[in-house]
């Protein structure tokens, strides 16, 4: 991939993988780091033939990962609510961001990424299970789990379907 | 554990009737609206480094890597040329020691010139020439340790 069409690819996705790492880390300076760390590995490993769609997927891959790999071998259990304070937005955080924060918190880091990738990124169970490394079927499972779990949480808030539609 | 198979395209929209029926499907919708919501939202705002910057570092990282790489390969031949002077020593020792010994006792710089000792000339000049690689090995060794 040429400079130019690196600087192309990384203004159109850079904002949004920033925003995947914030969700899944729950904090916005571990997430400048692993944009940082993603974008590198990225340009050095991605191969420049391949059509956006799976540059984009690749992207998202090595993001997910990393951040993963890093909540994982910092054993750290990165509470979203707690450390919602660290966003480069900084304090003065509104009741409704309060309210996401401790939503997110009451998933794992792997429910957060899994449920992006569903429902933002609109990957199917297959294209899940080759980023989380498990198997389809789990992953079905899985995110039915995190989408009760949250449901839950967001029916309590008085954030349900209708709220949210 | 039985889940909707329509859960997973709420996302794409199921129509509403099911949605209101199904538990699964209430909840991914809930879900889905609430990260779309997540996605779209411009209450964070990220100080994204420049990318020049990062084509610099990848640049960096690249380069770190072929260094690497190269000292990888002369490491390698480091280890092979030692690992075939000991050899050669090994070999030496072992099956002509008695014949080195003997040359040694009676080695002048009459018998180094041509045509000195003829018997053992061979021997001599092999001896000679694994001491002279011995020691230049040394010497290559500790000058690439210095830099």
């Amino acid at each position: 991939m040429d400079d130019h069409a690196f600087e192309a690819f990384y203004r159109k996705h850079a904002r949004q993988t920033w925003a995947r790492l914030y969700r899944i880390t729950g904090d916005g300076a571990a997430a400048d780091d692993l944009l940082q760390r993603a974008f590198l590995r990225f340009l050095t490993e991605a191969d420049a033939a391949r059509s956006e769609g799976e540059l984009v997927a690749f992207l998202v891959r090595i993001a997910t990962n990393l951040a993963l790999d890093d909540l994982r071998k910092e054993r750290r259990r990165h509470s979203v609510g707690e450390s919602e304070g660290t966003s480069p937005a900084g304090a003065g955080q509104s009741d409704l961001r309060r309210d996401v924060a401790k939503a997110l918190a009451t998933l794992e880091p792997r429910e957060r990424a899994m449920l992006w990738m569903a429902h933002v990124d609109g990957f199917s169970h297959a294209e899940i299970a080759e980023v989380v490394a498990v198997g389809a079927g789990s992953v079905k499972v899985l995110l039915h789990r995190a989408r009760r779990k949250l449901a839950g949480v967001l029916e309590r808030m008085g954030m349900g379907p209708e709220a949210t539609r | 554990m039985s889940v909707c198979e329509r859960s997973h395209d709420v996302r794409r929209g199921v129509d509403d009737r099911h949605v209101t029926e199904c538990r699964d499907c209430r909840d991914a919708a809930a879900v889905h609206g609430f990260f779309q919501r997540l996605a779209t939202a411009d209450d964070l705002a990220p100080s994204l480094p420049d990318p020049r910057v990062l084509l610099l570092k990848a640049e960096l990282v690249r380069r770190g890597e072929t260094d690497l790489r190269e000292s990888d390969g002369a490491r390698w031949a480091g280890v092979a040329i030692w690992t075939a002077i000991a050899i050669s020593w090994l070999v030496a020792l072992t099956w002509k020691l008695d014949e080195i010994r003997a040359v040694a006792e009676r080695l002048t710089i009459v018998e180094l010139l041509p045509g000195g000792a003829a018997a053992n000339a061979i021997l001599v000049v092999a001896v000679v020439g694994l001491v002279a690689f011995t020691v230049f090995a040394v010497a290559v060794h500790s000058l690439l340790a210095e830099l």
